[in-house]
């Protein structure tokens, strides 16, 4: 048999539960714009029934858990285009940056500075005699270099500068793993022995792991006891329990690139994962420092490379005038000891340099007005020399300029429709786990009654204690 | 039923604004610049037809020059040869006049002193200068085509200028054809231009009948000569004058090509800003009236 005092148990059981309530919406109304917060509701549940007088009767309410909205499904999916979007996204950037070197409305492209050039010839082929335009041909000949210097410093700059964005990442990268390892800990810690969750808390563990699919390629699970282990570039262990591994860079020997190292967390086995990272941020970053750039750096010197050897071949075989008019055989441009570099060392012959009568615009000796050797220098405009024998110097620039304008529009492309994807995953994951104030204005609403419905009731219990009491 | 929460809400709203920015900033670029490319990425293919167009049109702009200078140079050389022709046959008629009997040796030496007098000119002619070039020494253009002896001075070089891209076109004439004779000419019996005035000159002013009429041949043999080179001459300034006005028309259609490429359509440009223009203000509009409405309006 219960009494009067089991009914003001209920009562005030149920005014607990009102207030957890009137508690958790205003959270989730301070937390409506909190990044990464699910909205957390209040679960109340009946209490087990009492048997009295043959009656099994309600014995009130109480708050069976304080849980998190959210499906886990969705997240995964939107950490991984995550994942996708970082790189695109970043591979864009880097791209936008460089394209500019590459630019149509660049003054003293390559492109234009090899036309320039070979208008130079053209007019030393009408004046092969006179100062003023072989001067002329030297200055072209010198900006044709400076301009295949630049780009050359240009490229290596981007290459570089992204190398130092890779410090940053893996600094990022080291406080993100710290950060799950501890909030792992926590977790379990204070989830030990309760049946609640620790709600906030794995909020924010979500929240880091989303930020770390955006740097990399990631696969996580949670273990029984509320821990994440989490693997990333390929397969490589990032966080185990409590414990994280560590990201470090190793400048290589070659061209003083950095690589990624990682140590695993018991601090023995240390791995390079620079190739082995096929997602996120991170992969942006080196595949275009490693591939894209790499590559037109390499393109760049095999322009450098086969104009200056072609143009010297030719104007070995020419004469100069005065004191370079009886022998033959100079360079016009530096030769290029090896295709490497050739783009960083492309510059004018010691012999041009000193004297514009060491060009060979003749060919025969001692003769002031023959250009016949220009005309031969002249026909490698129209060349086919290179991509095996099919582009021109110009034609190689251009097709330089498209490769890239290509991969960024690619990227641009991707980077797009993956925003799409993220945006409309992340309406998603909002729309489960969001605050709405309209449905939070409604719980107030809920809870306030309820509240005030059982403040009544307590009035009423103890208008019946007064009546019980007052019996003489 | 899909729950929309104000983070989501706030999202997407903030994505619109940015998106009908970015567009709107797009096109404010394009009208500015004028320029449909304004970064690689919009189009790559089209950047490098931008570039193969322009190298296109340096190579053109430097036949237009060797043309220009090309003209000049074969301008210059029918002008000499045609002096050099009409002096020629000034010398005939001088010499046909002095041979016949009515002139006695005073007259002849007369005659003679004429005839030196266009010799020196006919010289100077020979070696007139294009520029810093003499025009018919072949590539010794830095040395008299002729001396006073009309010993030729020069070298057979053949001058060619580009003036298309498979097409290099001479623009000299070879001077020692026209002052000397070669080898088979001189077993015939010739002797070259200057030596055979200057042999007519001393023939008259000797009063040698047959030394003048030897000379008046050797004359005739070359005012022929004269009249096929001048011929020559002709052909080339024709093949050059013609070569300019296709080049002249190549000239405009490549740069129109280029333009059309690399140039914005200066209307649809303007009207794109317009359009994106409006798309901005009332995504501002609408997300104005957005954020207002809640539940907690209505809560006293």
């Amino acid at each position: 048999m219960t009494g009067l005092n089991n009914t003001l148990n209920i009562s005030g059981q149920s005014l607990y539960a009102s207030r957890q309530g009137m508690n958790t919406t205003s959270h989730n109304i301070a937390n409506a714009h909190t990044e990464g917060y699910s909205r957390q509701r209040v679960d109340i549940s009946a209490h087990e029934p009492l048997a009295s007088f043959g009656h099994i009767i309600g014995a009130g309410a109480k708050i069976a858990n304080v849980s998190r909205a959210r499906d886990v499904f969705l997240e995964r999916k939107l950490n991984a285009a995550n994942s996708a979007q970082g790189d695109s996204e970043a591979r864009f950037k880097a791209l936008r940056e460089v394209e500019a070197v590459f630019s149509p409305e660049l003054e003293g492209s390559i492109n234009q500075q090899i036309d320039l050039f070979f208008e130079g010839l053209q007019a030393l082929a009408s004046h092969p005699e006179e100062l003023s335009v072989r001067s002329s041909l030297r200055d072209r000949g010198a900006n044709l270099a400076s301009a295949f210097n630049s780009l050359d410093a240009k490229l290596k700059g981007h290459r570089r500068g992204l190398n130092e964005e890779l410090r940053a990442s893996v600094d990022e990268l080291n406080r993100m793993v710290t950060g799950i390892a501890a909030l792992n800990t926590k977790i379990r810690t204070l989830e030990s022995g309760e049946h609640s969750r620790a709600n906030d808390l794995r909020d924010q563990r979500d929240m880091l792991l989303r930020e770390l699919s955006k740097l990399i390629d990631l696969s996580y699970y949670e273990d029984q006891h509320g821990m994440v282990t989490v693997r990333g570039a390929g397969s490589a262990l990032l966080v185990d329990r409590g414990y994280h591994s560590q990201f470090s860079l190793e400048a290589r020997g070659e061209d003083g690139m950095y690589d990624i190292k990682i140590q695993d967390p018991d601090g023995h086995v240390s791995q390079n994962i620079t190739n082995r990272i096929s997602g996120g941020v991170l992969k942006a970053i080196i595949d275009i420092r490693d591939r894209s750039l790499k590559e037109l750096q390499g393109r760049n010197d095999q322009l450098a490379y086969t104009l200056a050897n072609s143009v010297n071949e030719i104007h070995r075989q020419g004469f100069g005038l005065g004191e370079y008019s009886i022998s033959g055989g100079r360079n016009f441009f530096h030769p290029p000891s090896s295709l490497q570099d050739a783009a960083l060392n492309f510059g004018l012959d010691r012999a041009v340099l000193g004297s514009t009568n060491a060009i060979a615009a003749a060919s025969t000796a001692g003769t002031a007005g023959d250009n016949v050797n220009v005309n031969r220098l002249i026909k490698l405009k129209a060349s086919r020399l290179l991509e095996e024998e099919t582009a021109t110097f110009n034609e190689y620039f251009a097709n330089n300029v498209s490769l890239l304008g290509v991969e960024a529009k690619r990227a641009e492309r991707e980077a797009e429709s993956n925003n799409v994807l993220v945006a409309d995953l992340t309406a998603r994951v909002e729309a489960v786990s969001g605050v709405s104030l309209d449905e939070e204005a409604m719980n107030m609403i809920k809870w306030q009654t309820a509240f005030t419905a059982t403040s009544k009731l307590i009035s009423a219990i103890d208008e019946m204690y007064q009546d019980i009491l007052g019996i003489r | 039923m899909v729950r929309v929460t104000e983070a989501q809400r706030f999202y997407s709203l903030k994505n619109n604004v940015a998106r009908a920015r970015e567009d709107n900033l797009d096109t404010l670029n394009q009208v500015a610049s004028q320029k449909r490319i304004t970064h690689l990425h919009e189009d790559p293919i089209g950047a490098n037809k931008i570039l193969r167009s322009r190298s296109r049109l340096s190579e053109l702009d430097s036949f237009v020059s060797n043309l220009n200078f090309g003209k000049g140079f074969v301008n210059t050389t029918e002008k000499s040869l045609s002096l050099i022709q009409d002096s020629l046959i000034r010398i005939k008629e001088l010499s046909v006049a002095a041979a016949s009997d009515t002139f006695d040796s005073q007259s002849r030496m007369a005659t003679a002193a004429e005839i030196n007098e266009l010799l020196n000119g006919i010289v100077q002619i020979a070696n007139t200068r294009f520029g810093a070039k003499y025009i018919f020494s072949g590539f010794r253009t830095d040395t008299p085509a002729i001396d006073r002896d009309g010993v030729f001075l020069g070298d057979d070089g053949e001058i060619f200028l580009q003036i298309g891209a498979q097409n290099f076109q001479r623009v000299n004439i070879p001077g020692r054809e026209v002052f000397e004779i070669d080898p088979s000419e001189y077993a015939r019996g010739h002797i070259g231009m200057i030596p055979a005035i200057s042999s007519l000159r001393q023939g008259l002013a000797t009063d040698n009948k047959t030394q003048i009429y030897k000379a008046m041949e050797d004359l005739d043999f070359h005012s022929d000569r004269l009249t096929t080179h001048l011929a020559n001459i002709g052909a080339i300034f024709n093949t050059l004058e013609r070569t300019s006005q296709q080049l002249q028309l190549n000239k405009d259609l490549q740069a129109e090509s280029l333009s059309h490429i690399e140039d914005v359509d200066l209307f649809q440009a303007s009207s794109d800003f317009k359009r994106t223009e409006q798309v901005l203000q009332g995504t501002l509009q609408a997300t104005n009236k957005m954020m207002q409405p809640s539940l907690l309006n209505y809560i006293r």
